[in-house]
């Protein structure tokens, strides 16, 4: 037919298919005439018209999909391996899923196939079956386990725990819920970044809840297993692509996995805040009618913020957004913070909840209640639970301030109505803030960044310059006198720790630091009491007396301008007071061993009486006039970090854990968990790699031999009690543990008696051959404590230092000398004789942290803010070279303690110590 | 992705034959996409509107919006051959993979028989478009261009430089001639 011919058959059709049956008989006689063929034709296209209608209208993509769909089910009743496929559970981007019966192990799993081209391609097979292997090691309660990898009659299948459930995607949850979801995933997410898996397809429909409410991650880390390695650094987006569309809906891809750059765990940071947004907000936080609209989205705005719930918690719309961060630098860094925040919005008291009705209070702490039990069934799964879970105070509870980090000083105003406080948030140093109690907004008062001292009834403020405590002293400066109405602060008194001002604004009580310690002068000029740590003290109302901690634990009292007693003693990590309106009792926190604080009221005459109780860390910051208690109330947690080969990484460890000695070759740590809680008080022996650390026994941790055999440890390895006067060697592996007695008490290295804050190292270690060991803090029974040195080989002890002089210290290779540290000078003592010299070589800061293996020189450590700076010091020169810097990223509340490094200042660890917490109001309190 | 694919069908349609290799993975990670939201959709409770789902899905392969307009009708043109493509070879063999050169056999792994109605599959369609293409090359770019590629009317008679009542008057005729050839070569009808 020609084109002309064909034209004049499409034009016939057309009109003829407008008209009726009989219309178009007599339309077709009249036009075709006698010419069969065109008529023909025309009529057999009508024929199919009808037909024709509906005909092609559903894309060949979409009637391919559905083919593949249903050829799915063919797959059920074949056999791959030792697996039988019995079941159709679902399709993934990577491939069909099938529940599968494992005839060896008699037990039902989930079998994913995989798509042909890793079956048929033997270097992706290899790829995926070692990274399978590296996939089975992330054993997790909260992530699906991957068995392995099957191939079998041409199919590649992964065998993976079969989860039951519904995802996140299938359906929603009520807010406190959805907390408990998050949860668990920062959890999962946690531990697989501890060991470099990164998931990359992190959504909600990989998120399955089973019916017991635990949350298993699916497909953790599959996403690279079924990459190519080679285009995976060249052609990242093809890759993405490839292994997968696979890679899930653009929603919840980064930013930066948008582009195509490199990813890291921060990536799944990303898709973790894509997945709490819209648990919360019930719908997709970068949604798009295309994907190009999505990715748009992704890349240039911002979540409906306005979306969220408006009971959301601060703590939990400011982890959104720091989770959301467009530019991965500026975004949460580590999941383990987003743990912080979520335990915050699930616990009491930093509980966020914007101040509303006693009413609405009261449902918040119930439903606290209620929540604090789900944290307590992760525990059970396995894990620690560092939320700090709360009972339920005695007294309403309304939070003040609602945000992230570190609280300072705190006061209210003299009319009670407001507060006046310190704060480091995010990662601003201290600045001056002012709320009025009830109200969820704080202003910031113009000054320059300082933390507060004290406020006068007159309305007068001391405040405390800003300024990172480097030398592991309490923070201390110039005390500096403002008005509250404005006007330039005036500086009066240097070296302050702490003061207070009398009732008539007329008289101070101020702590200052000295070279021996601390001394507490009230008036001002008058010394009434001198101890190597005074905390902050505070004037009773009618300007009398003055009550103050010495240590934490000890409360003293002083009248003015006389003597100082002892008030009570053993109140724990207490260190924070306040008077009663009427002066008769003081206020102070108590406990804390077990993470449970007590609220305490003391009277003169030593009578003490519990107000309250509260499990978290608090610290009593003021009581108002009408009775009214202003507390800062928070968490606390630590983690260890070291360097390892691949750079620094987090030491997998319990909650309460620190280190406390590093290999010589940087490669295992000494640790030691003082969780609170009967029969936590172990050793372990922790891997730089990343294992999982190995627990040695109960006691306290001193240091590893050099041999890499045994671990010192203080205590008689048997008893969960404090014994302090044995030494036990544990085998690491095999061998019989063998237990000394020693003359004198031992302290762990982290003993705060002397007032410095944890991170100096006061760390025990031994000399190369093993024989000698250097005690950095021991005392004879009621004696100062000093530097000592024993002999194992001989089993004798060697005082070194005179009574009260302890660590920082390090003992040389051979063992026959000890340097400490002595003010900004280092003094270095004979072990044989006892003789002692300071080391030529300028005055400087930082502390003696290892002496090098050659003897020769030795590593000094010098802390400000977030720099760790190690430097080598030539013992006989005085020279120093710095060997390395380490930064630390620093978060708000974040401080750096038991700093360590190698003798070859190669390796080093630290424990990084996070205090977060909020100001609360607690009213009721009698 | 969008812009990768996009680039890659400029260069495949361009002669560059290489591109291919790299296209057809991503368009089968796409296929298997569609096929796991067909099995979730036969899950009560699931609506979703067919072809709003595979214009998604084809918006997420390639970046229309974003392409030249002097590129533009070129690129839908290439886009559809190229789905024409892959979604025939895919049905011929399931396991066909370009990647280790050329078609492999995968045990289990026979043509896909992709139903498009009327008792027809895909295979034939292909063989009756070619037939088509003889008769009226222009109809069978339309099917080509609105039943592989998912364009709208209105985007065809932009790549073709015709009114949009020409795609549709072409379009219906085009089907009705496709039908009456597939009857007619269909088993059933030789039989």
């Amino acid at each position: 037919m020609t084109a002309a011919r064909w034209q004049r058959v499409g034009d016939i059709y057309h009109a003829a298919i407008a008209l009726s049956a009989e219309e178009r008989r007599a339309y077709l006689d009249a036009v075709c005439g006698d010419d069969a063929e065109v008529r023909r034709e025309v009529e057999s296209l009508l024929a199919h018209a009808g037909d024709a209608s509906g005909f092609l209208e559903t894309p060949a993509l979409e009637l391919t999909g559905r083919a593949l769909a249903a050829r799915t089910t063919s797959w059920i009743g074949r056999r791959v391996g030792q697996y039988e496929v019995r079941s159709f559970i679902g399709a993934g981007g990577m491939g069909e899923v099938y529940l599968a019966h494992d005839t060896r192990l008699k037990r039902d799993v989930a079998l994913k196939c995989l798509p042909p081209h890793v079956a048929s391609d033997s270097s992706a097979r290899g790829r995926l079956e070692r990274e399978a292997r590296l996939l089975a090691t992330l054993n997790h309660p909260n992530i699906a386990a991957i068995y392995g990898v099957e191939q079998a009659d041409g199919v590649t299948a992964l065998i993976l725990e079969l989860v039951d459930g519904q995802t996140l995607g299938d359906r929603v949850f009520p807010m406190r819920e959805a907390f408990a979801i998050a949860r668990q995933l920062a959890d999962a997410l946690e531990a697989a970044h501890g060991k470099d898996i990164i998931h990359r397809d992190l959504k909600p429909a990989n998120i399955k809840v089973t019916p017991s409410g635990t949350v298993k991650v699916l497909d953790f880390g599959l996403a690279k297993a079924l990459t190519d390695e080679a285009r995976q650094s060249v052609e990242v987006s093809t890759e993405r692509t490839h292994a997968g569309a696979i890679m899930g809906t653009v929603a919840y891809m980064s930013p930066e996995q948008a582009r195509g750059k490199a990813l890291d765990r921060r990536t799944d940071v990303w898709a973790f805040g894509c997945v709490l947004y819209e648990l919360i907000a019930r719908r997709a936080a970068f949604a798009g009618e295309t994907a190009s609209d999505c990715l748009v989205r992704v890349l240039e705005s911002e979540p409906d913020w306005a979306r969220l719930p408006s009971d959301t918690p601060e703590s939990i719309r400011r982890l959104l957004r720091r989770c959301l961060q467009k530019d991965p630098a500026a975004r949460l860094h580590d999941i383990a913070d987003a743990r912080l925040e979520i335990d915050e919005a699930l616990a009491p008291p930093s509980a966020a909840s914007p101040p509303g009705t006693k009413r609405a209070r009261r449902r918040f702490w119930r439903r606290v209640l209620l929540t604090s039990g789900l944290a307590v069934a992760v525990a059970a799964a396995g894990y620690i639970a560092r939320s700090m879970v709360a009972s339920p105070p005695v007294g309403v509870v309304t939070q003040l301030t609602f945000r992230h980090g570190n609280t300072g000083k705190a006061r209210f105003t003299p009319d009670g109505q407001s507060v006046i406080y310190g704060a480091a948030w995010d990662r601003e140093p201290y600045r001056l803030y002012v709320t009025r109690v009830g109200s969820a907004q704080s202003r910031a008062i113009d000054l320059p960044p300082a933390d507060l001292l004290a406020l006068s009834k007159q309305g007068q403020l001391a405040i405390l310059p800003s300024r990172p405590a480097i030398d592991g002293w309490e923070p201390h400066g110039t005390l500096a006198v403002t008005a509250l109405a404005g006007g330039a602060p005036r500086e009066l008194y240097s070296d302050v720790v702490g003061a207070d001002w009398s009732a008539d604004g007329k008289t101070m009580a101020i702590v200052r630091r000295v070279d021996d310690g601390a001394r507490l002068e009230f008036p001002v000029g008058t010394v009434i009491h001198q101890a190597p740590l005074i905390l902050p003290p505070r004037i009773s109302p009618d300007g009398t007396r003055v009550c103050f901690f010495v240590g934490y634990g000890e409360l003293w009292i002083g009248e003015r301008g006389g003597s100082a007693r002892r008030l009570a003693p053993s109140l724990g990590r207490g260190g924070h007071c306040a008077w009663s309106p009427n002066g008769r009792e003081i206020f102070v926190e108590s406990g804390g061993g077990d993470m449970h604080m007590t609220l305490e009221a003391i009277e003169l005459s030593g009578r003490r009486r519990t107000v309250a109780s509260y499990t978290g860390m608090i610290q009593i910051e003021d009581v108002a006039p009408d009775g009214r208690v202003l507390i800062a109330a928070g968490t606390l947690r630590y983690s260890v970090y070291g360097s390892s080969e691949e750079g620094e990484r987090e030491v997998p460890v319990f909650d309460a854990t620190r280190v406390y000695h590093v290999s010589g070759d940087g490669k295992r740590a000494l640790l030691w968990d003082n969780s609170p809680g009967a029969g936590k008080d172990r050793v372990f022996l922790g891997h730089m790699d990343g294992t999982p650390p190995v627990p040695l026994g109960p006691g306290a941790a001193a240091a590893l031999l050099p041999d890499g055999k045994w671990a010192a440890v203080i205590g008689d390895g048997v008893s969960n009690a404090r014994i302090r006067n044995k030494l036990t060697l544990f085998p690491i592996r095999a061998g019989t543990a063998r237990t000394i007695d020693l003359p004198i008490e031992l302290e762990p290295q982290h003993g705060s008696a002397l007032g410095r804050t944890d991170w100096s190292r006061r760390a025990y270690e031994f000399s190369a051959d093993g024989t000698r060991l250097l005690i950095p803090f021991g005392h004879a029974s009621g004696r100062p404590a000093r530097v000592y040195v024993y002999d194992l080989s001989g089993n004798s002890m060697k005082a070194i230092t005179p009574e009260g002089v302890t660590g920082p210290a390090v003992l040389s290779p051979d063992g026959r000398f000890v340097a400490v540290n002595d003010g900004s000078q280092v003094r270095v003592y004979s072990v044989e004789d006892g003789k002692d010299r300071v080391l030529p070589g300028v005055a400087e800061p930082g502390y003696v942290a290892a002496w090098s293996s050659d003897g020769k020189s030795l590593l000094t450590i010098e802390q400000v803010a977030d720099l760790a700076r190690v430097f080598r010091r030539d013992i006989v020169s005085g020279a120093r070279a710095l060997v390395r810097e380490i930064r630390v990223h620093e978060i708000a509340g974040v401080t750096l303690l038991d700093f360590l490094v190698t003798r070859d200042g190669q390796a080093y660890a630290y424990t990084k110590s996070i205090r977060l917490a909020n100001l609360f109001v607690v009213d009721g309190l009698r | 992705m969008a812009q990768r694919v996009t680039e890659l069908l400029l260069a495949w349609g361009d002669g560059d034959l290489s591109a291919l290799d790299q296209l057809i993975p991503l368009v089968h990670a796409e296929l298997r996409q569609i096929a796991a939201r067909c099995m979730a959709r036969e899950r009560p409770g699931h609506t979703l509107q067919p072809t709003a789902l595979v214009n998604e899905v084809y918006l997420r392969l390639v970046d229309v919006e974003r392409i030249r307009w002097q590129n533009r009708a070129h690129f839908l043109a290439v886009a559809a051959r190229l789905m024409r493509r892959i979604l025939v070879d895919f049905a011929r063999s399931r396991g066909y993979q370009k990647r280790g050169g050329g078609g492999q056999k995968v045990a289990f792994d026979e043509a896909l028989v992709v139903d498009i109605g009327r008792g027809h599959d895909l295979l034939a369609l292909d063989d009756a478009l070619d037939e088509l293409a003889r008769v009226d090359e222009r109809q069978s770019q339309i099917v080509v261009m609105r039943f592989f590629a998912g364009l709208t009317v209105e985007e065809i008679a932009g790549v073709l430089e015709i009114s949009p009542a020409t795609v549709m008057r072409d379009w219906k005729l085009a089907k009705a001639w496709l039908l009456r050839e597939l009857d007619r070569t269909s088993p059933e009808a030789d039989g």
